[in-house]
C-alpha cells in the first residue's frame, strides 16, 4: 500500500520535472522513461491491492440467483481457476524478464527487466491474495470489500 | 480461434469472474493449446500496454479529482449551487444537478460524484420529504454530467484507446454537458411541480451573496477553462496537463483553502490507487486479446459487417449505438470504453462519422448505462448509500431515461452540438 502511494507521488513528481524542465530550456531526457517504468509497477501493485478488496469489476447478477450451496462451489471454482491462471502468468512473466534482461532502456541504461519484473512480481502477490481469499471462503468468512466504488 | 475466445470470455463473464481475469482466462489457454504464438509474446503485450506516456494521464486525472474533493472545494461549490438554484421548486434536486455540473469541471468520475452527493445531499432531501427513488434518480442521472464536462476520464481513456485527439474530445464534451444540465433541470422541475416539492430557500438570494460565493470557488471554476486553454495552445500534452492539475489541486488545498492535511492527502492517494488498479489490470489483460484480434483481422471483419448494413449511414449509426447501449446496461462504463468502443468506432468512421463526435456520444451513452438495470454501477452506489430499492429507482428514473435518450439521439444526429467548440477553437 505504502509502496503504491509512494510510486504514485514519484510519478507525478517525475513528469512535473520533465514538463518544467522543457520550459526552462533544460529538457530532462529521462523523465518519460522513468515515469513509464514506475508506472508499470504502480499499475500492477495497484491491481493486487484492488484484488485484495475484491474491487475488480464483475457481473454478479446471475451468480446471485443460484442456491447458496452451488454459489459457494462456483465462487470457489472461480478463485481456484484464477489462481491457476496466475501461476502461468508468473512463469511466463519470469521468462519475459529473462529475455529482456540484456536490453537496456535507451536513456538511463537501466536493464528493461527492472520494469518487466513488475508483471511476475505482482502476479505472484495476486496468487497470495487469491489463496488467502480461498481459505477465507472455505471457512465461510465474508469477502473483504472496499468502502468505495471505482469510477 | 476467435469464436473460442469469445465463447470462453462470455461464459466466464456470466458466471461472475471479474472482467480482467475473464479476459486472461479466455485468451491464455487458447494461446497455449494452439501454436498461435508463444505466451511470452502475450506477456510482452501486457508489458507494452503499460509503456505508454499518454496513458499516464489517466492516473493523474483520477488523483486530481480525488484531491480536489478533499481540498474543501466541494463544500464551497455546494454553497454556490445552493444559492443559484435553491429557490426553485424542488430546490435541493436542482442543487444536486448544478453541483454535478460544477464538479464536472474538476472531477472526471460519475460514480465518485454520485457517491459524494448521496452522502452530502441525500439526508437533507429526505428531510424535505422527497421520495427516496426521486432523490436517487436525480443524483444518479446528474452524475453523468460530471462524466461529460472536462476533464472526463471516460473521454481521456477513449482518446487513448482509439487514438483520437484528447483535446478535441474534451472540448466536445462542454456543450453536451451544459445541454444535459438544462434538460435534467427541466425534467426535475416538471416532476417537482407535480409532487409539490418545496424550494430549499424561501426567496432568491441577493446578487451580492451569489457573487461572493462565486469568488469563493473561483479556483475550482477557472480550472476547466485553464485546462482547455492549455490544450488549445498545445502548451502541454494530456499527460503533462494531468501532472500540472495534481500540482494545482495541491497548491489550492495548501495555500488557498488551507484544508489539505497530510492524512487526507494520503487517503486521496490510496483511493486513487484502487481506482487505477481496476482500470489498469483490464488494460493489461485486454492487450493480449487486442493482439489476437489484430492477428485475426477481427476489427476489419466487424467494420465490414457494420458498415455493410443495408441502407444509409444512419442504419450503421443506429446499430452501433444500440450495441453500445446494450453493452452499457450490462457492463461498467470504463470497461465498455476499453472493450466495446474501439471495436465499433472504425465502422462509424468508415461510413463518414467524425470520431470526436461519436466518441462523445458513446461515452455519454455508456455513462447513462450505469443508471440502468441489470448492472449499473452508479445505480448500485446511489441506492446503496440512500437505502433505495432498485424497483423504486427504476420507477422514478424513467422520465430521466427518456430525456437522456432523446438528448443523445439529438447529439448523434446533429454533429454540430458536439463539434461546434472543437471545430471553432482548435
Amino acid at each position: 500500500m505504502f509502496a503504491a502511494v509512494a510510486l504514485l507521488g514519484a510519478i507525478v513528481a517525475v513528469v512535473l520535472v520533465g514538463t518544467v524542465g522543457r520550459y526552462v530550456g533544460r529538457p530532462v531526457v529521462w523523465s518519460d522513461e522513468v515515469a513509464q517504468a514506475l508506472f508499470i509497477w504502480l499499475a500492477m501493485l495497484a491491481a493486487d491491492l484492488t484484488l485484495q478488496r475484491a474491487g475488480h469489476f464483475r457481473i454478479d447478477v446471475l451468480v446471485g440467483l443460484l442456491p447458496p450451496r452451488l454459489r459457494f462451489l462456483l465462487e470457489l471454482a472461480i478463485k481456484v481457476t484464477i489462481a491457476v491462471l496466475l501461476v502461468f502468468l508468473v512463469y511466463y512473466g519470469m521468462r519475459l524478464v529473462r529475455l529482456s534482461d540484456p536490453r537496456p532502456l535507451p536513456m538511463t541504461g537501466v536493464p528493461s527487466s527492472f520494469a518487466a519484473a513488475a508483471l511476475p512480481v505482482a502476479y505472484g502477490l495476486m496468487i497470495i491474495t487469491v489463496v488467502e481469499q480461498i481459505v477465507r471462503h472455505w471457512r465461510g468468512l465474508p469477502e473483504v470489500h472496499g468502502e468505495r466504488d471505482v469510477m | 480461434m476467435l469464436t473460442l475466445i469469445a465463447v470462453l470470455f462470455f461464459v466466464f463473464l456470466a458466471i461472475g469472474v471479474p472482467v480482467a481475469f475473464a479476459l486472461g482466462l479466455a485468451t491464455v489457454p487458447v494461446f497455449m493449446v494452439g501454436d498461435y504464438m508463444p505466451l511470452t509474446v502475450a506477456m510482452q503485450r501486457m508489458y507494452g500496454a503499460t509503456q505508454s506516456f499518454p496513458l499516464l494521464a489517466v492516473p493523474f486525472f483520477i488523483l486530481a479529482g480525488n484531491l480536489m474533493n478533499i481540498t474543501g472545494i466541494t463544500d464551497r461549490l455546494l454553497t454556490f449551487a445552493r444559492l443559484l438554484t435553491g429557490w426553485m421548486v424542488g430546490g435541493l434536486a436542482q442543487v444536486s444537478i448544478v453541483l454535478s455540473a460544477l464538479m464536472g469541471g474538476i472531477s472526471g468520475s460519475a460514480v465518485a460524484d454520485a457517491a459524494m452527493e448521496s452522502r452530502l445531499l441525500g439526508p437533507a432531501m429526505a428531510r424535505r420529504g422527497y421520495a427516496t427513488g426521486f432523490t436517487a434518480s436525480v443524483i444518479a442521472f446528474s452524475s453523468v454530467i460530471t462524466a461529460t464536462i472536462p476533464p472526463s476520464i471516460g473521454l481521456i481513456l477513449f482518446g487513448f484507446i482509439s487514438e483520437v485527439s484528447i483535446g478535441r474530445l474534451l472540448l466536445g464534451g462542454v456543450v453536451p454537458g451544459i445541454l444535459m444540465t438544462a434538460v435534467l433541470m427541466g425534467v426535475t422541475s416538471l416532476v417537482a411541480h407535480r409532487m409539490g416539492y418545496e424550494p430549499e430557500l424561501a426567496e432568491r438570494p441577493a446578487f451580492r451573496e451569489v457573487a461572493a460565493s462565486f469568488f469563493d470557488c473561483i479556483w475550482a471554476l477557472l480550472f476547466p477553462v485553464f485546462l482547455l486553454i492549455g490544450f488549445r495552445f498545445g502548451v502541454f500534452t494530456a499527460t503533462e496537463a494531468g501532472a500540472i492539475v495534481v500540482a494545482y489541486a495541491l497548491a489550492i488545498g495548501t495555500f488557498v483553502y488551507r484544508e489539505l492535511t497530510w492524512d487526507n492527502l494520503i487517503a486521496a492517494m490510496r483511493d486513487s490507487v484502487f481506482d487505477i488498479g481496476m482500470v489498469m489490470l483490464i488494460i493489461v489483460m485486454a492487450a493480449v486479446l487486442g493482439h489476437a484480434l489484430t492477428i485475426e483481422q477481427a476489427p476489419h471483419a466487424i467494420t465490414g459487417f457494420l458498415a455493410g448494413l443495408p441502407g444509409d449511414k444512419y442504419v450503421t449509426l443506429f446499430a452501433v449505438l444500440a450495441i453500445v447501449f446494450l453493452a452499457g446496461t450490462v457492463m461498467e462504463a470504463t470497461v465498455n470504453v476499453l472493450l466495446v468502443t474501439p471495436l465499433v468506432l472504425p465502422a462509424l468512421v468508415h461510413v463518414g462519422f467524425d470520431p470526436v463526435h461519436m466518441g462523445v456520444v458513446m461515452i455519454i451513452l455508456v455513462s447513462v448505462g450505469g443508471n440502468t438495470p441489470p448492472v449499473g454501477v452508479i445505480m448500485y452506489t446511489v441506492c446503496g448509500i440512500l437505502k433505495c430499492s432498485f424497483a423504486d429507482f427504476v420507477k422514478w428514473s424513467w422520465p430521466y431515461v427518456v430525456a437522456m435518450v432523446v438528448l443523445i439521439a439529438a447529439m448523434a444526429l446533429v454533429p454540430e452540438i458536439v463539434l461546434f467548440l472543437p471545430d471553432h477553437l482548435m
